[in-house]
């Protein structure tokens, strides 16, 4: 059954894509392209629009644009196989299916990374307020601290369909992936003809390697307790984050003899000062995103970063019209609300591209760059007035000398682009584009060693942040705008020179097939999200209690600062917690004394300790209050001294059979 | 990110004046009165519509403007190609400027009046029918005071989305660059030089009084550090301005001492005698001091009527911009004699202290233009005045009745401003009227602006509106009004005369408008040296947040339901108190009480409510619960502020209010708990 409405509901989203990539490709032929700024245009107009009114429900809708779809599908068949449509949509399929079985395999949204964090983004959108919504991890605030648009993304797709939160999580994330994919191809098939060279680059791509893929499986040595699985997840990880994390100490990090001689750890002597601790310079590539699960901003901003080149690709070889320009300027101030880390580049590669057009004397058409640009921030206007005065301040400072990356550590992050940007300026005669394209990607890198974003953050994780987003960025975009470009070179050498790193990159490969054969599937086709914590049947009872219950404030006990289980009822319940991860919520609104104040108080609540409790319950409005088997493992026999003290006011509901852990909720009484 | 946001919002703004400017033109013939016109118009007819019906959330109205902005843009592409860019280029740089200060001084502080401006814009912010409740009064409707200028920052908020701190500096910059770009249009009308209309449009928005170019030499100049240089700075600023009665007496350079004597004891009329409070204020004093007053509003209206008095009354000096307006002469264009006679009744919304004089201004044109044998339109001016008057009419029936009582008076021997002291002030009008005479045959308006502005000069000296204030304040608010205008007006209507002078005249005029915009050079050196804490943050509360519990605070407040907030009152006014509650948009119980109880009309109630709050804040009010209940308070601050004042009462009254207010702690530290009680 299960199954049965799996295969409905993909072919339901699919059709609708389908019908939208019909729909723009009356005016933008290519399709990959028709299909991303069609899906992009409708979220932009929609949260636009949201941001007067609320729409509420939606779900009315996919009946009438599917049936739009189908009709426009089937009345143009014919002239849209002529034009190739079905062997784009076939591309974009593929790529679509490679992301869902990804999520159809490892659909959990745990507390593991930014799983629980993404889906609180998208839960906040859901019920169609009119934004910014109120903050479900935050009340009586509204949610105008994050860039949140391809959760918005998310949400208005759930709320066409009927989806729940998590299922459009893991949703979205193949829909999102396979566009980025399908236009990646699209650059990569406008340059090059040999279909080797093409497969070698989207493989590089899609597995997520990055320069120090190959490099790792001679410097880390994962231990056997591991396991296959996790040997394999410990050099995907360690491909992306090895500047810094390979040098903490740990038991799995194993350097091996080779590694400790091509990267020498940070001795104590040459620590610029005592209890130095080696910077965390992590790098997360595009295909990175597959194997962490994460709908975080990175995957909308190398969106848009494709979507770019290939409006780009487009733009040169007359696929498209003066339309593309525009549109190429559009993608810039969608990305403030995208992923703003990436805003000055994406408006670096966009001067770039104008700079390469005038080198070229065939000037751009300003008006269309003018016109797609001005759109682009009217239509995000309503949501930056109140984002840019709550977003934190993160000014952009010059990179301190004891921050900068270890020349030995950053040659083997960055040698395979720093071997592609001189390689594409061979014989540059004819190939301007090429050289355009490789320097800008070259001086992203330089310039990302000479400054950084000065967030909260400090210390070790001082540049951490920035390089996570930006080397991803640099790289991604680097491999398929100069990788393509390298590899249709009239040089010889160049392309072969090409095509042996990349082929050194394919390594990857082995480490991620590895992971998704042995890491172990208990939740897989579960895509709610939820089964990690569901398959307990009390557990499950309560989640279910809930979501059926009336709005109103849920309180759960929180242990950690962020990455904790604590939040995940009131979340995939659609209720509003009472406070969210308190490290979480001061990293986007520091300082937030009042939730450090709350998290303490919570603890002593759980730990029957909180004097007034039930005064204390009243006046922040707590509706519901969670007890899971943790709360009975970590305060041992306080539940009957905390049913006393809020027992007048508070209905006990348990679900948990006698022996087990108590699991239930109080509610208040009306 | 704030920058990008402000980059955004301004060039909306600018795209939708100039549309608005471009779509009246054809009326006004002068882009820049057509812009003012705009500005002004549109807000006057909300204010009217808003007396009936309150219009509520009015966001949604930017995309539609903008878009007929666009649209009328693009329709008249080319008159903006063949030159008109130039005059919207006047606008754009000063609204560029004086948004680049407001962007670096963004601080709505408790230090001068700007809260209270801050509560008249909250006021206006809900758009609800008016008028409106009084944020610092919430059971009483505001409609005792004047505050036109304050509804157009409100709905500037409402239309584009802002917090009303950000609208309030918006607005500023907003009026500001009108008037530049209005100065511009009366410099343009009598001088073909652009670098002497800049020259006049500089002294008349960064100049100062005839003090300025002296400060540095009656003053002593010593200034050890940055910190110690902007203070010098500030206090050079302060003194070009309230030099007449609290400046002149920290002279304390030789010089100085020579030119303006201190009062010796045998001087002075009695004992107890004090010198006379008399400011001049300047455009540049008031940028400078950030206040949002209604000045700011009385120089627009003084501005419009120059503007249209010399686009009236002048021959063409330059070559026609985009049409044949300047050609063939304005001197019949009704819109404009409506707009010129249209400002005298709205002084009466916008800043009533200048009724009289902006009526005279209009008066003495209409002498003038019947002595010229060239009588003015009575049929556009009556039409002006009386489609005006009804548009304001609803305000007027609400605040007439509730405005205080003033009379006017005989200036008393002793309260006349020093000689020496005027001259001081006044040497640079003086001069330029000198000039202007000379000019007289050739230029015939130099008649009307001499006569006008010598007879408001002697007028002020002659009588005054007694508000009942201490001897040394006697004339203060009157001058302080009444000066600015006078001195505003002569200096951009006799310079511009003057620049259309002989080579002489003119090389004098121009050495003078110099000397004054030197005061510019204490305002650069305040804005290089001072420390910029609070830059780029627009909303204007960042000095109030710097404590975490106090953010915290704010940010509940700000999204919490409309309910009453209690402050405590440290002073009766210039305090921090309601801060939390005017940031928020939220109504605060007290206010500030001497502001409130002089609006109205020294209320007892006003002030035995302002001491039930000292009570309540040191846990002394014995009914305290029923004094919050009975007030409608929803909302009581415990704030950083409160815990450094008296920490251990916190208990005290918790223990007094429990019962009806939940207390919620947002830090809990060694000092105690700060936080927020509310009603349950």
């Amino acid at each position: 059954m299960n199954l049965i409405y799996i295969g409905f509901t993909l072919a339901l989203l699919l059709i609708n894509v389908a019908g939208v990539t019909a729909l723009v490709g009356r005016w933008i032929s290519a399709f990959p392209l028709a299909r991303a700024t069609g899906i992009l245009l409708l979220c932009t107009v929609f949260f636009f629009i949201e941001h007067f009114i609320g729409l509420g429900r939606l779900v009315w809708m996919w009946p009438f644009t599917t049936a739009l779809s189908l009709f426009l599908l089937i009345h143009c068949r014919k002239a849209l196989t002529e034009r190739g449509f079905w062997r784009s949509e076939t591309v974009f399929l593929l790529a679509f299916l490679y992301g869902f079985a990804w999520r159809y395999t490892f659909p959990d949204i745990n507390n593991s990374s930014e799983h629980v964090a993404d889906l609180y983004f998208i839960s906040n959108y859901l019920p169609g307020h009119t934004l910014p919504p109120p903050d479900i991890w935050y009340p009586p605030h509204t949610f105008t601290v994050y860039y949140a648009f391809q959760h918005y993304g998310a949400a208005l797709m759930a709320r066409m369909f009927g989806f729940s939160g998590g299922l459009a999580y893991n949703l979205a994330i193949p829909l999102l992936t396979g566009m980025t994919v399908a236009l990646a191809w699209y650059f990569i098939s406008h340059f090059l003809q040999n279909g080797w060279y093409r497969a070698l680059l989207l493989i590089v791509f899609v597995s997520g390697a990055n320069s120090m893929s190959p490099l790792v499986h001679l410097a880390m040595n994962p231990p056997e307790f591991l396991g296959p699985g996790g040997q394999a997840q410990e050099l995907i990880v360690g491909s992306q984050r090895f500047i810094g994390d390979s040098e903490m100490p740990s038991n799995i990090h194993v350097p091996t003899p080779l590694g400790l001689k091509l990267f020498p750890p940070l001795q104590e002597k040459g620590k610029p000062a005592p209890g130095f601790q080696p910077r965390q310079l992590p790098e997360e590539t595009f295909g990175y995103l597959y194997f962490l699960g994460d709908y975080h901003p990175p995957l909308g901003s190398f969106f848009l970063l494709m979507l770019a080149l290939a409006l780009i690709a487009a733009i040169e070889t007359g696929a498209i019209g003066k339309l593309g320009e525009g549109a190429l300027a559009f993608t810039v101030p969608i990305v403030m609300i995208t992923n703003p880390w990436l805003f000055p580049f994406q408006g670096f590669l966009l001067m770039a591209w104008i700079v390469c057009r005038l080198w070229q004397k065939r000037a751009p058409d300003w008006r269309m760059l003018i016109g797609g640009g001005a759109l682009g921030f009217a239509l995000i206007f309503p949501f930056l007035i109140d984002f840019a005065a709550r977003s934190i301040s993160a000014p952009i400072r010059p990179v301190q000398s004891t921050d900068h990356t270890p020349w030995t550590r950053f040659l083997g992050m960055h040698w395979t682009l720093m071997l592609l940007v001189p390689l594409a300026m061979i014989k540059p005669a004819g190939r301007k584009l090429a050289v355009a394209l490789a320097l800008t990607f070259g001086l992203l890198l330089l310039i990302s060693e000479m400054i950084y974003v000065d967030d909260p953050t400090g210390d070790l994780y001082e540049r951490t942040n920035t390089t996570m987003k930006w080397w991803g960025w640099i790289w991604s975009g680097g491999l398929i705008a100069v990788g393509t470009l390298c590899l249709a070179s009239p040089v010889k050498f160049v392309r072969w020179a090409t095509a042996l790193m990349l082929a050194t990159l394919c390594i990857c490969v082995l480490d991620v097939g590895r992971y998704f054969y042995y890491e172990g599937k208990p939740s897989v086709g579960h895509l709610e999200g939820d089964y990690w914590y569901t398959a307990n049947p009390a557990n499950r009872d309560l989640f279910n209690y809930l979501k059926a219950a009336p709005d109103g404030i849920v309180l759960e006990s929180q242990y950690e600062e962020r990455y904790t289980d604590g939040g995940i009822h009131a979340l995939f319940s659609g209720k509003t917690l009472a406070f969210g991860w308190p490290a979480h919520l001061d990293t986007w609104r520091t300082p937030v004394d009042d939730v450090w104040t709350m998290y303490q108080q919570t603890q002593q609540f759980y730990r029957g300790a909180l004097p007034n409790s039930l005064d204390w319950l009243l006046a922040h409005d707590i509706r519901y209050v969670v007890w899971r088997p943790e709360d009975s493992q970590k305060n041992f026999g306080v539940f009957p001294q905390i049913n006393g003290q809020i027992g007048s006011r508070y209905i006990w509901q348990g679900f948990s059979e006698p022996g087990a852990p108590l699991v239930g909720v109080w509610v208040r009484k009306p | 990110m704030s920058l990008i946001l402000l980059v955004l919002i301004a060039s909306l703004l600018l795209v939708n004046f100039a549309g608005l400017a471009l779509l009246l033109r054809p009326w006004f013939r002068d882009h820049a009165i057509a812009k003012a016109a705009g500005v002004i118009g549109f807000t006057l007819l909300f204010f009217f519509i808003e007396h009936f019906a309150g219009l509520g959330r009015l966001v949604w109205m930017w995309p539609l403007t903008t878009a007929i902005a666009l649209g009328v843009i693009w329709l008249r592409l080319e008159e903006i190609k063949a030159g008109l860019w130039k005059q919207e280029l006047v606008f754009v740089i000063a609204f560029l400027f004086a948004l680049a200060w407001k962007n670096s001084f963004p601080d709505i502080v408790p230090q001068d009046g700007q809260l209270a401006d801050l509560s008249f814009v909250d006021n206006y912010l809900h758009g609800g029918t008016l008028p409106p409740q009084d944020s610092w009064l919430p059971h009483l409707p505001f409609n005792m005071c004047y505050a036109f200028q304050h509804y157009g920052a409100a709905l500037l908020a409402r239309i584009i989305g802002l917090e009303g701190g950000y609208a309030m500096n918006l607005a500023f910059a907003v009026i500001l660059a009108l008037l530049a770009s209005l100065a511009w249009s009366v410099a343009r009308r009598f001088s073909a030089s652009r670098a002497a209309c800049a020259v006049l449009v500089v002294a008349v928005m960064a100049g100062g009084s005839g003090i300025a170019p002296l400060t540095h030499f009656i003053m002593n100049q010593d200034a050890p550090n940055r910190e110690a240089k902007a203070g010098l700075a500030s206090d050079n600023v302060w003194t070009g301005m309230r030099f007449a009665g609290s400046y002149v007496d920290r002279i304390n350079t030789d010089f100085g001492k020579a030119l303006f004597p201190p009062l010796s004891s045998e001087d002075k009329p009695s004992p107890d005698f004090e010198s006379r409070d008399l400011p001049l204020e300047t455009i540049a004093y008031l940028t400078f001091l950030g206040d949002y007053h209604s000045s700011l509003g009385g120089f627009l209206l003084l501005f419009i009527a120059l503007a249209c008095i010399a686009a009236l009354e002048s021959t063409p000096v330059a070559p026609a911009v985009s049409n044949s307006a300047q050609a063939t002469g304005l001197s019949r264009n009704r819109p404009l004699q409506a707009l010129l006679a249209a400002t005298v009744p709205l002084t009466l919304a916008m800043n009533p202290w200048i009724f009289p004089l902006q009526a005279i201004l209009l008066l003495g044109w209409a002498a003038y233009r019947h002595m010229r044998k060239n009588a003015p339109d009575w049929s556009a001016i009556l039409a002006g005045g009386f489609v005006t008057m009804a548009l304001i009419y609803p305000f007027l029936s609400q605040f007439a009745p509730h405005a205080l009582p003033l009379q006017i008076r005989m200036v008393a021997s002793t309260d006349h401003t020093p000689w020496n002291v005027f001259l001081g002030l006044y040497w640079p009008v003086l001069v330029l009227m000198v000039l202007a005479l000379t000019q007289m045959r050739r230029i015939r308006p130099a008649l009307l602006a001499v006569a006008v502005f010598a007879f408001l000069l002697l007028l002020s000296e002659l009588v005054f509106v007694d508000d009942s204030a201490a001897p040394k304040y006697v004339r203060f608010d009157t001058v302080l009004k009444w000066w600015e205008w006078i001195y505003a007006g002569a200096i951009l209507l006799i310079g511009a005369i003057c620049l259309r002078g002989g080579k002489w005249v003119r090389g004098i005029a121009v050495a003078v408008l110099l000397l004054v915009s030197t005061y510019a050079i204490d305002i650069a050196s305040y804005w290089h040296n001072s420390g910029k804490l609070s830059a780029g943050k627009m909303s204007g509360y960042a000095w109030l947040i710097r404590d975490g519990a106090d953010k915290a605070i704010l940010e509940f407040l700000k999204s919490a339901p409309h309910g009453v907030v209690l402050e405590s009152l440290d002073a009766d006014a210039y305090t921090p108190s309601s801060a939390f509650a005017l940031f928020a948009a939220q109504p605060s119980l007290n206010g500030w009480p001497e502001y409130e109880a002089q609006w109205r009309g020294a209320s007892a109630h006003v002030t035995d409510n302002a001491q039930r709050n000292r009570l309540f804040y040191r846990g002394n009010l014995p009914d305290a619960a029923q004094w919050l209940i009975g007030n409608d308070v929803r909302y009581i601050v415990w704030s950083r502020r409160d815990q450094e004042r008296q920490a251990d009462a916190r208990t005290r009254i918790d223990a007094l209010i429990s019962p009806r207010y939940a207390w919620i702690p947002v830090t809990i530290d060694g000092g105690g708990e700060l936080g927020y009680w509310v009603r349950k």
